[in-house]
Protein backbone atom coordinates (compact mmCIF):
# COMPACT_ATOMS: atom_id res chain seq x y z
CA UNK A 1 0.00 0.00 0.00
CA UNK A 2 1.31 3.44 -0.83
CA UNK A 3 1.97 5.93 1.93
CA UNK A 4 -0.57 8.40 0.56
CA UNK A 5 -3.29 5.75 0.56
CA UNK A 6 -2.33 4.63 4.04
CA UNK A 7 -2.44 8.22 5.25
CA UNK A 8 -5.78 8.87 3.55
CA UNK A 9 -7.31 5.72 5.06
CA UNK A 10 -6.08 6.72 8.52
CA UNK A 11 -7.43 10.24 8.02
CA UNK A 12 -10.85 8.96 6.98
CA UNK A 13 -10.93 6.60 9.97
CA UNK A 14 -9.89 9.45 12.26
CA UNK A 15 -12.61 11.67 10.83
CA UNK A 16 -15.24 8.96 11.31
CA UNK A 17 -14.16 8.25 14.87
CA UNK A 18 -13.97 11.96 15.62
CA UNK A 19 -17.49 12.43 14.29
CA UNK A 20 -18.78 9.57 16.44
CA UNK A 21 -17.03 10.92 19.54
CA UNK A 22 -18.34 14.42 18.80
CA UNK A 23 -21.89 13.13 18.38
CA UNK A 24 -21.63 11.21 21.65
CA UNK A 25 -20.30 14.31 23.41
CA UNK A 26 -23.24 16.34 22.09
CA UNK A 27 -25.80 13.71 23.03
CA UNK A 28 -24.45 12.53 26.40
CA UNK A 29 -22.01 15.29 27.33
CA UNK A 30 -23.86 16.18 30.49
CA UNK A 31 -24.18 12.78 32.10
CA UNK A 32 -21.62 10.30 30.85
CA UNK A 33 -21.94 7.00 32.70
CA UNK A 34 -18.79 6.21 34.65
CA UNK A 35 -18.48 2.72 33.21
CA UNK A 36 -18.13 4.10 29.68
CA UNK A 37 -15.18 6.36 30.54
CA UNK A 38 -12.52 3.63 29.98
CA UNK A 39 -14.03 2.96 26.57
CA UNK A 40 -14.03 6.68 25.88
CA UNK A 41 -10.37 6.88 26.94
CA UNK A 42 -9.46 4.02 24.58
CA UNK A 43 -11.39 5.72 21.77
CA UNK A 44 -9.55 9.01 22.37
CA UNK A 45 -6.19 7.21 22.24
CA UNK A 46 -7.20 5.48 18.99
CA UNK A 47 -8.28 8.85 17.59
CA UNK A 48 -4.88 10.34 18.47
CA UNK A 49 -3.15 7.38 16.84
CA UNK A 50 -5.16 7.65 13.65
CA UNK A 51 -4.43 11.37 13.38
CA UNK A 52 -0.74 10.67 13.97
CA UNK A 53 -0.72 7.96 11.28
CA UNK A 54 -2.47 10.17 8.74
CA UNK A 55 0.14 12.89 9.20
CA UNK A 56 3.26 10.85 9.87
CA UNK A 57 3.47 8.66 6.77
CA UNK A 58 5.29 10.06 3.74
CA UNK A 59 3.17 9.87 0.57
CA UNK A 60 5.92 8.33 -1.60
CA UNK A 61 6.61 5.43 0.73
CA UNK A 62 5.39 1.89 0.06
CA UNK A 63 4.09 0.24 3.23
CA UNK A 64 4.25 -3.54 3.37
CA UNK A 65 1.16 -5.48 4.48
CA UNK A 66 2.99 -6.96 7.47
CA UNK A 67 3.96 -3.50 8.65
CA UNK A 68 0.32 -2.41 8.42
CA UNK A 69 -0.73 -5.41 10.48
CA UNK A 70 1.97 -4.60 13.02
CA UNK A 71 0.71 -1.03 13.22
CA UNK A 72 -2.90 -2.08 13.62
CA UNK A 73 -2.01 -4.54 16.37
CA UNK A 74 0.72 -2.53 18.07
CA UNK A 75 -0.38 1.05 17.83
CA UNK A 76 -4.14 0.68 17.81
CA UNK A 77 -5.05 -2.54 19.65
CA UNK A 78 -2.31 -2.63 22.29
CA UNK A 79 -2.48 1.11 22.93
CA UNK A 80 -6.28 0.99 23.21
CA UNK A 81 -6.19 -1.96 25.59
CA UNK A 82 -3.57 -0.29 27.76
CA UNK A 83 -5.56 2.93 27.76
CA UNK A 84 -8.67 1.03 28.75
CA UNK A 85 -6.85 -0.76 31.55
CA UNK A 86 -5.22 2.45 32.78
CA UNK A 87 -8.47 4.38 32.78
CA UNK A 88 -10.28 1.55 34.60
CA UNK A 89 -7.66 1.36 37.33
CA UNK A 90 -7.63 5.13 37.68
CA UNK A 91 -11.39 5.22 38.08
CA UNK A 92 -11.35 2.42 40.61
CA UNK A 93 -8.55 4.09 42.54
CA UNK A 94 -10.51 7.31 42.57
CA UNK A 95 -13.81 5.66 43.49
CA UNK A 96 -12.74 3.35 46.26
CA UNK A 97 -11.71 5.97 48.87
CA UNK A 98 -15.06 7.70 48.56
CA UNK A 99 -16.92 4.53 49.46
CA UNK A 100 -14.63 2.63 51.76
CA UNK A 101 -12.26 5.05 53.36
CA UNK A 102 -8.54 5.75 53.28
CA UNK A 103 -7.32 2.18 53.65
CA UNK A 104 -9.23 1.10 50.57
CA UNK A 105 -7.91 4.15 48.76
CA UNK A 106 -4.34 3.13 49.53
CA UNK A 107 -5.22 -0.34 48.31
CA UNK A 108 -6.49 1.15 45.04
CA UNK A 109 -3.33 3.20 44.65
CA UNK A 110 -1.26 0.07 45.25
CA UNK A 111 -3.31 -1.71 42.59
CA UNK A 112 -2.60 1.13 40.18
CA UNK A 113 1.11 0.93 40.96
CA UNK A 114 1.00 -2.83 40.47
CA UNK A 115 -0.62 -2.30 37.09
CA UNK A 116 2.17 0.05 36.05
CA UNK A 117 4.80 -2.46 37.18
CA UNK A 118 2.97 -5.19 35.26
CA UNK A 119 2.83 -3.03 32.18
CA UNK A 120 6.55 -2.33 32.40
CA UNK A 121 7.35 -6.04 32.79
CA UNK A 122 5.12 -7.01 29.86
CA UNK A 123 6.66 -4.27 27.73
CA UNK A 124 10.19 -5.43 28.53
CA UNK A 125 9.32 -9.04 27.73
CA UNK A 126 7.57 -8.00 24.51
CA UNK A 127 10.67 -6.07 23.46
CA UNK A 128 12.95 -9.03 24.12
CA UNK A 129 10.70 -11.34 22.09
CA UNK B 1 17.90 6.42 19.66
CA UNK B 2 15.57 9.41 19.87
CA UNK B 3 12.09 10.00 21.19
CA UNK B 4 9.36 10.64 18.69
CA UNK B 5 7.54 13.91 18.91
CA UNK B 6 4.32 12.06 19.71
CA UNK B 7 5.84 10.70 22.94
CA UNK B 8 6.09 14.27 24.17
CA UNK B 9 2.51 14.96 23.08
CA UNK B 10 1.28 11.90 24.96
CA UNK B 11 3.18 12.95 28.06
CA UNK B 12 1.65 16.43 27.90
CA UNK B 13 -1.87 15.08 27.37
CA UNK B 14 -1.45 12.58 30.21
CA UNK B 15 -0.08 15.21 32.59
CA UNK B 16 -2.79 17.70 31.61
CA UNK B 17 -5.51 15.10 32.21
CA UNK B 18 -4.17 14.12 35.62
CA UNK B 19 -3.67 17.72 36.75
CA UNK B 20 -7.04 18.85 35.43
CA UNK B 21 -8.70 15.89 37.15
CA UNK B 22 -7.03 16.72 40.46
CA UNK B 23 -7.82 20.43 40.12
CA UNK B 24 -11.49 19.94 39.25
CA UNK B 25 -12.01 16.75 41.29
CA UNK B 26 -13.21 14.96 38.14
CA UNK B 27 -12.16 11.29 38.05
CA UNK B 28 -13.11 11.11 34.37
CA UNK B 29 -10.28 13.50 33.42
CA UNK B 30 -7.83 11.49 35.52
CA UNK B 31 -8.98 8.36 33.69
CA UNK B 32 -8.42 10.00 30.31
CA UNK B 33 -4.94 11.09 31.42
CA UNK B 34 -4.18 7.58 32.68
CA UNK B 35 -5.32 6.24 29.33
CA UNK B 36 -2.34 8.05 27.77
CA UNK B 37 0.05 7.49 30.65
CA UNK B 38 -0.10 3.70 30.67
CA UNK B 39 0.71 3.17 26.96
CA UNK B 40 3.45 5.78 27.33
CA UNK B 41 4.99 3.84 30.22
CA UNK B 42 4.58 0.63 28.24
CA UNK B 43 6.43 2.10 25.29
CA UNK B 44 9.22 3.60 27.36
CA UNK B 45 9.70 0.45 29.41
CA UNK B 46 10.06 -1.71 26.32
CA UNK B 47 13.51 -2.25 24.80
CA UNK B 48 14.52 0.42 22.34
CA UNK B 49 14.19 -0.44 18.65
CA UNK B 50 17.24 -2.11 17.19
CA UNK B 51 18.20 -1.57 13.57
CA UNK B 52 18.77 -4.52 11.29
CA UNK B 53 22.25 -5.05 9.90
CA UNK B 54 22.40 -3.81 6.33
CA UNK B 55 24.69 -4.55 3.40
CA UNK B 56 24.53 -2.93 -0.02
CA UNK B 57 25.65 -4.58 -3.25
CA UNK B 58 25.71 -2.89 -6.63
CA UNK B 59 25.64 -5.07 -9.77
CA UNK B 60 28.10 -2.89 -11.75
CA UNK B 61 30.27 0.13 -11.19
CA UNK B 62 30.74 1.10 -14.86
CA UNK B 63 28.14 1.39 -17.57
CA UNK B 64 27.12 3.43 -20.58
CA UNK B 65 24.50 6.15 -20.12
CA UNK B 66 20.96 4.91 -20.62
CA UNK B 67 21.78 1.63 -18.89
CA UNK B 68 20.45 0.22 -15.64
CA UNK B 69 22.24 -0.95 -12.55
CA UNK B 70 20.74 -3.24 -9.92
CA UNK B 71 21.22 -2.47 -6.26
CA UNK B 72 20.59 -5.09 -3.59
CA UNK B 73 20.05 -4.11 0.01
CA UNK B 74 20.14 -7.03 2.44
CA UNK B 75 18.70 -6.53 5.90
CA UNK B 76 19.32 -9.01 8.71
CA UNK B 77 17.23 -8.42 11.82
CA UNK B 78 18.55 -9.83 15.08
CA UNK B 79 15.40 -8.69 16.84
CA UNK B 80 11.84 -8.15 15.67
CA UNK B 81 11.34 -4.75 14.04
CA UNK B 82 7.66 -4.00 13.53
CA UNK B 83 8.37 -0.88 11.46
CA UNK B 84 11.56 -0.34 9.48
CA UNK B 85 11.61 2.62 7.15
CA UNK B 86 14.13 2.08 4.33
CA UNK B 87 14.97 5.00 2.10
CA UNK B 88 17.36 4.84 -0.83
CA UNK B 89 18.85 8.26 -1.53
CA UNK B 90 20.05 8.68 -5.07
CA UNK B 91 21.92 11.56 -6.67
CA UNK B 92 19.62 13.83 -8.65
CA UNK B 93 20.76 12.61 -12.06
CA UNK B 94 19.96 8.97 -11.38
CA UNK B 95 16.46 7.68 -11.91
CA UNK B 96 14.92 4.93 -9.74
CA UNK B 97 13.23 3.58 -12.89
CA UNK B 98 9.77 3.35 -11.39
CA UNK B 99 10.77 1.31 -8.35
CA UNK B 100 9.90 2.97 -5.04
CA UNK B 101 12.95 4.25 -3.22
CA UNK B 102 11.25 4.32 0.14
CA UNK B 103 9.66 1.26 1.71
CA UNK B 104 8.33 0.31 5.12
CA UNK B 105 8.89 -3.26 6.23
CA UNK B 106 8.18 -5.42 9.24
CA UNK B 107 10.96 -7.85 10.09
CA UNK B 108 10.73 -10.81 12.45
CA UNK B 109 13.55 -11.84 14.76
CA UNK B 110 16.33 -13.49 12.75
CA UNK B 111 14.68 -12.67 9.45
CA UNK B 112 16.76 -11.77 6.40
CA UNK B 113 15.24 -9.66 3.66
CA UNK B 114 16.73 -8.58 0.35
CA UNK B 115 15.37 -5.49 -1.38
CA UNK B 116 16.15 -4.89 -5.02
CA UNK B 117 16.26 -1.48 -6.63
CA UNK B 118 16.73 -0.81 -10.31
CA UNK B 119 18.56 2.44 -11.03
CA UNK B 120 18.48 3.97 -14.47
CA UNK B 121 21.36 6.18 -15.53
CA UNK B 122 20.09 8.61 -18.17
CA UNK B 123 23.11 10.93 -18.07
CA UNK B 124 26.84 10.47 -17.88
CA UNK B 125 28.72 11.26 -14.70
CA UNK B 126 30.49 9.80 -11.69
CA UNK B 127 28.11 9.18 -8.83
CA UNK B 128 28.64 7.99 -5.29
CA UNK B 129 25.94 5.43 -4.55
CA UNK B 130 24.05 4.54 -2.60
CA UNK B 131 23.18 6.30 0.59
CA UNK B 132 20.57 4.33 2.51
CA UNK B 133 18.67 5.66 5.50
CA UNK B 134 17.22 3.13 7.92
CA UNK B 135 14.80 4.12 10.66
CA UNK B 136 13.32 1.57 13.05
CA UNK B 137 10.48 2.33 15.42
CA UNK B 138 9.22 0.43 18.44
CA UNK B 139 5.78 -1.11 18.65
CA UNK B 140 4.04 2.06 19.79
CA UNK B 141 6.22 4.35 17.65
CA UNK B 142 7.43 6.29 20.64
CA UNK B 143 11.15 5.83 20.00
CA UNK B 144 13.19 5.75 16.85
CA UNK B 145 16.65 4.48 15.93
CA UNK B 146 18.13 5.86 12.77
CA UNK B 147 21.17 5.08 10.68
CA UNK B 148 22.47 6.46 7.41
CA UNK B 149 24.70 4.11 5.43
CA UNK B 150 27.16 6.23 3.55
CA UNK B 151 27.85 5.45 -0.11
CA UNK B 152 30.81 3.22 -0.79
CA UNK B 153 30.63 2.67 -4.55
CA UNK B 154 31.47 5.14 -7.30
CA UNK B 155 29.25 4.45 -10.26
CA UNK B 156 30.84 5.64 -13.49
CA UNK B 157 28.32 6.28 -16.22
CA UNK B 158 30.18 6.86 -19.46
CA UNK B 159 28.73 9.01 -22.22
CA UNK B 160 27.31 7.14 -25.17
CA UNK B 161 29.64 7.07 -28.17
CA UNK B 162 28.45 7.70 -31.69
CA UNK B 163 30.38 6.01 -34.48
CA UNK B 164 31.93 8.67 -36.72
CA UNK B 165 32.95 7.71 -40.24
CA UNK B 166 34.59 10.88 -41.52
CA UNK B 167 36.75 13.10 -39.36
CA UNK B 168 38.47 16.40 -39.80
CA UNK B 169 42.07 15.50 -40.44
CA UNK B 170 45.10 17.49 -39.34
CA UNK B 171 47.16 18.89 -42.18
CA UNK B 172 50.40 17.74 -40.59
CA UNK B 173 51.12 14.18 -39.51
CA UNK B 174 53.65 12.67 -37.16
CA UNK B 175 56.38 10.34 -38.39
CA UNK B 176 54.66 7.46 -36.65
CA UNK B 177 52.60 4.78 -38.34
CA UNK B 178 48.88 5.35 -38.19
CA UNK B 179 45.80 5.21 -40.40
CA UNK B 180 45.93 8.67 -41.88
CA UNK B 181 47.52 9.22 -45.31
CA UNK B 182 50.38 11.68 -44.99
CA UNK B 183 50.53 14.85 -47.03
CA UNK B 184 53.84 13.88 -48.67
CA UNK B 185 54.51 10.79 -50.77
CA UNK B 186 56.48 7.90 -49.42
CA UNK B 187 56.25 4.20 -48.71
CA UNK B 188 52.65 3.23 -48.10
CA UNK B 189 49.61 1.51 -49.55
CA UNK B 190 47.40 4.54 -50.23
CA UNK B 191 47.61 5.50 -53.91
CA UNK B 192 48.52 9.17 -54.46
CA UNK B 193 49.32 9.82 -58.12
CA UNK B 194 51.14 8.68 -61.24
CA UNK B 195 54.44 10.24 -62.26
CA UNK B 196 57.29 9.55 -64.63
CA UNK B 197 59.98 7.15 -63.58
CA UNK B 198 63.03 8.88 -62.16
CA UNK B 199 66.51 7.37 -62.42
CA UNK B 200 67.33 4.99 -59.58
CA UNK B 201 63.76 4.04 -58.71
CA UNK B 202 62.74 0.44 -58.09
CA UNK B 203 61.11 -1.41 -60.95
CA UNK B 204 58.32 -2.75 -58.73
CA UNK B 205 56.89 0.77 -58.50
CA UNK B 206 56.23 0.88 -62.28
CA UNK B 207 52.56 0.90 -63.22
CA UNK B 208 52.71 -1.28 -66.33
CA UNK B 209 49.14 -0.68 -67.45
CA UNK B 210 49.55 3.12 -67.38
CA UNK B 211 52.99 2.74 -69.04
CA UNK B 212 51.44 0.73 -71.89
CA UNK B 213 48.76 3.36 -72.40
CA UNK B 214 51.05 6.41 -72.33
CA UNK B 215 54.10 4.88 -73.98
CA UNK B 216 56.43 6.16 -71.21
CA UNK B 217 57.47 4.58 -67.95
CA UNK B 218 55.11 5.69 -65.16
CA UNK B 219 55.32 4.82 -61.50
CA UNK B 220 52.75 4.83 -58.73
CA UNK B 221 53.30 7.36 -55.99
CA UNK B 222 51.91 6.30 -52.66
CA UNK B 223 51.17 8.02 -49.36
CA UNK B 224 52.47 6.57 -46.13
CA UNK B 225 49.95 6.02 -43.32
CA UNK B 226 50.79 8.27 -40.46
CA UNK B 227 49.19 9.35 -37.21
CA UNK B 228 48.59 12.85 -36.01
CA UNK B 229 47.94 14.78 -32.82
CA UNK B 230 44.45 15.87 -31.92
CA UNK B 231 43.51 17.87 -28.86
CA UNK B 232 39.89 18.10 -27.81
CA UNK B 233 39.19 21.47 -26.28
CA UNK B 234 36.17 21.33 -23.98
CA UNK B 235 34.61 24.62 -22.95
CA UNK B 236 33.53 24.36 -19.32
CA UNK B 237 33.37 28.09 -18.69
CA UNK B 238 29.72 28.45 -19.56
CA UNK B 239 26.76 26.38 -20.61
CA UNK B 240 23.16 26.91 -21.55
CA UNK B 241 20.90 24.48 -19.75
CA UNK B 242 17.35 23.43 -19.13
CA UNK B 243 16.24 21.19 -16.31
CA UNK B 244 16.70 18.14 -18.54
CA UNK B 245 19.92 18.79 -20.43
CA UNK B 246 22.68 21.28 -21.08
CA UNK B 247 25.15 22.14 -23.79
CA UNK B 248 27.87 20.63 -21.62
CA UNK B 249 26.06 17.26 -21.67
CA UNK B 250 26.17 17.28 -25.45
CA UNK B 251 29.73 18.59 -25.54
CA UNK B 252 30.91 15.70 -23.37
CA UNK B 253 29.09 13.16 -25.58
CA UNK B 254 30.67 14.70 -28.66
CA UNK B 255 34.10 14.68 -26.97
CA UNK B 256 33.70 10.99 -26.15
CA UNK B 257 32.69 10.18 -29.74
CA UNK B 258 35.52 12.23 -31.21
CA UNK B 259 38.21 10.80 -28.94
CA UNK B 260 36.97 7.28 -29.67
CA UNK B 261 37.01 7.88 -33.43
CA UNK B 262 40.46 9.51 -33.50
CA UNK B 263 41.95 6.85 -31.24
CA UNK B 264 40.56 4.16 -33.55
CA UNK B 265 42.55 5.83 -36.32
CA UNK B 266 45.63 5.45 -34.13
CA UNK B 267 46.01 9.18 -33.64
CA UNK B 268 47.27 10.63 -30.41
CA UNK B 269 44.42 12.35 -28.60
CA UNK B 270 44.61 14.78 -25.70
CA UNK B 271 42.00 16.64 -23.72
CA UNK B 272 42.00 20.22 -22.52
CA UNK B 273 39.16 21.35 -20.27
CA UNK B 274 38.96 25.12 -20.31
CA UNK B 275 36.95 26.12 -17.28
CA UNK B 276 37.36 27.60 -13.83
CA UNK B 277 40.46 25.44 -13.56
CA UNK B 278 42.45 24.33 -16.56
CA UNK B 279 42.66 20.56 -16.68
CA UNK B 280 44.31 18.48 -19.32
CA UNK B 281 45.37 15.07 -20.45
CA UNK B 282 48.58 14.87 -22.46
CA UNK B 283 48.03 13.40 -25.94
CA UNK B 284 48.40 9.66 -26.10
CA UNK B 285 47.04 6.71 -27.96
CA UNK B 286 45.53 3.32 -27.26
CA UNK B 287 42.79 1.90 -25.10
CA UNK B 288 44.28 3.21 -21.89
CA UNK B 289 44.16 6.76 -23.23
CA UNK B 290 40.54 6.23 -24.21
CA UNK B 291 39.65 5.28 -20.63
CA UNK B 292 41.75 8.13 -19.28
CA UNK B 293 39.84 10.63 -21.39
CA UNK B 294 36.48 9.04 -20.60
CA UNK B 295 37.20 9.19 -16.85
CA UNK B 296 38.29 12.82 -17.14
CA UNK B 297 35.14 13.71 -19.06
CA UNK B 298 32.99 12.34 -16.24
CA UNK B 299 34.32 15.02 -13.94
CA UNK B 300 33.23 17.79 -16.29
CA UNK B 301 31.15 20.44 -14.62
CA UNK B 302 30.52 24.03 -15.53
CA UNK B 303 32.91 26.10 -13.45
CA UNK B 304 32.11 29.75 -13.80
CA UNK B 305 34.90 32.09 -12.95
CA UNK B 306 35.73 35.77 -13.30
CA UNK B 307 39.44 35.11 -13.42
CA UNK B 308 41.35 35.94 -16.54
CA UNK B 309 41.61 32.85 -18.70
CA UNK B 310 44.21 32.79 -21.40
CA UNK B 311 46.11 30.32 -23.55
CA UNK B 312 49.36 31.40 -21.92
CA UNK B 313 48.38 29.18 -19.00
CA UNK B 314 48.31 26.07 -21.18
CA UNK B 315 51.55 24.06 -20.89
CA UNK B 316 53.37 23.56 -24.17
CA UNK B 317 53.43 19.77 -24.08
CA UNK B 318 49.61 19.68 -24.00
CA UNK B 319 49.49 21.14 -27.48
CA UNK B 320 52.05 19.47 -29.74
CA UNK B 321 53.12 21.60 -32.72
CA UNK B 322 50.84 21.43 -35.76
CA UNK B 323 48.20 19.46 -33.89
CA UNK B 324 44.53 19.72 -34.67
CA UNK B 325 42.43 21.35 -31.96
CA UNK B 326 38.76 20.43 -32.02
CA UNK B 327 36.89 22.83 -29.75
CA UNK B 328 33.48 21.94 -28.33
CA UNK B 329 31.83 25.11 -27.18
CA UNK B 330 28.48 26.89 -27.13
CA UNK B 331 30.43 30.15 -27.61
CA UNK B 332 28.81 31.85 -24.63
CA UNK B 333 32.02 33.20 -23.11
CA UNK B 334 34.25 35.59 -25.01
CA UNK B 335 37.35 34.25 -23.24
CA UNK B 336 36.93 30.93 -25.06
CA UNK B 337 36.68 32.66 -28.43
CA UNK B 338 39.76 34.71 -27.61
CA UNK B 339 41.70 31.63 -26.57
CA UNK B 340 40.82 29.81 -29.79
CA UNK B 341 41.84 32.79 -31.90
CA UNK B 342 45.15 32.92 -30.00
CA UNK B 343 45.76 29.25 -30.67
CA UNK B 344 45.04 29.76 -34.35
CA UNK B 345 47.53 32.61 -34.46
CA UNK B 346 50.12 30.34 -32.89
CA UNK B 347 49.80 28.06 -35.92
CA UNK B 348 47.47 25.37 -34.69
CA UNK B 349 44.74 24.04 -36.90
CA UNK B 350 41.52 24.83 -35.05
CA UNK B 351 38.04 23.49 -35.75
CA UNK B 352 35.03 24.48 -33.69
CA UNK B 353 32.05 22.26 -33.15
CA UNK B 354 29.56 24.77 -31.86
CA UNK B 355 26.88 23.31 -29.59
CA UNK B 356 23.92 25.47 -30.48
CA UNK B 357 22.76 27.16 -27.25
CA UNK B 358 19.58 28.69 -28.71
CA UNK B 359 17.27 25.69 -27.99
CA UNK B 360 18.23 26.04 -24.30
CA UNK B 361 17.53 29.75 -24.20
CA UNK B 362 13.81 29.68 -24.96
CA UNK B 363 12.98 32.18 -22.22
CA UNK B 364 16.01 34.38 -22.72
CA UNK B 365 14.49 36.44 -25.53
CA UNK B 366 11.54 37.45 -23.38
CA UNK B 367 13.81 38.16 -20.42
CA UNK B 368 16.34 40.22 -22.36
CA UNK B 369 13.96 42.02 -24.67
CA UNK B 370 13.86 41.81 -28.47
CA UNK B 371 16.51 44.47 -29.14
CA UNK B 372 19.07 42.99 -26.74
CA UNK B 373 18.33 39.53 -28.08
CA UNK B 374 18.86 40.59 -31.71
CA UNK B 375 22.03 42.43 -30.78
CA UNK B 376 23.37 39.32 -29.10
CA UNK B 377 22.55 37.21 -32.16
CA UNK B 378 24.26 39.74 -34.43
CA UNK B 379 27.31 39.67 -32.16
CA UNK B 380 27.43 35.91 -32.44
CA UNK B 381 27.28 36.16 -36.21
CA UNK B 382 30.07 38.76 -36.19
CA UNK B 383 32.28 36.49 -34.06
CA UNK B 384 31.52 33.61 -36.38
CA UNK B 385 32.69 35.71 -39.34
CA UNK B 386 35.81 36.72 -37.41
CA UNK B 387 36.62 33.07 -36.69
CA UNK B 388 36.09 32.09 -40.32
CA UNK B 389 38.35 34.96 -41.36
CA UNK B 390 41.07 33.63 -39.06
CA UNK B 391 40.90 30.26 -40.81
CA UNK B 392 38.94 28.42 -38.16
CA UNK B 393 36.41 25.90 -39.44
CA UNK B 394 33.10 26.05 -37.59
CA UNK B 395 30.05 23.81 -37.69
CA UNK B 396 26.93 24.17 -35.59
CA UNK B 397 25.31 21.22 -33.85
CA UNK B 398 21.70 21.14 -32.62
CA UNK B 399 20.66 19.02 -29.67
CA UNK B 400 18.52 16.53 -31.61
CA UNK B 401 20.95 15.92 -34.46
CA UNK B 402 23.59 13.20 -34.64
CA UNK B 403 27.07 14.52 -34.02
CA UNK B 404 28.26 12.90 -37.26
CA UNK B 405 26.63 15.64 -39.35
CA UNK B 406 28.65 18.63 -38.02
CA UNK B 407 31.81 16.50 -37.77
CA UNK B 408 31.50 15.62 -41.46
CA UNK B 409 30.87 19.30 -42.22
CA UNK B 410 34.14 20.13 -40.42
CA UNK B 411 35.92 17.39 -42.37
CA UNK B 412 34.63 18.82 -45.64
CA UNK B 413 35.63 22.38 -44.83
CA UNK B 414 38.91 23.51 -46.46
Amino acid sequence: MSGSRFGRTAAVAALGLGAVLGALAVLYGEDVPVRSIPLLSAAVVIFFELVSMSRGTAPDVVVERRAITAVLVGRLLVAALLAFAGATVALLAADVPARHGLASGLLGAAAAAALFVLVAAVARRGGEA
Amino acid sequence: MTFEYRAVVWFVVASAGLLAGLATAQPALVAIGAGFLVPLLFGLAARPPRLPAATVRVSADRLIEGGCVQLELTLVASEACPWVDVELRLPGRLDPDGTPTRRVLALGAGETRTLEFSIKCPRWGAFRIASVRLAARDRLHLRRSELVIEPTTTLRVYPSVERLRRLAGPRATRPVTGSRPAAVAGEGIEFAELRFLAPGERARKINWRATATRGRLLVNDRLPERSSDVVIFLDALGAAATSAASTLDHAVRAAASLSDAYLRQRDRVGLLRFGGDLEWIIPGSGLRQQYRIADALLESEVARTYRWRDTSLIPRRILPPQSLIVALTPRLDWRVTRALLNLRRRGYQVSILEIDPLPYLADAEAAAGPIAWRTWLLERDAVRTQLAGAGIALASWGPDEPVAAPVEALAASP
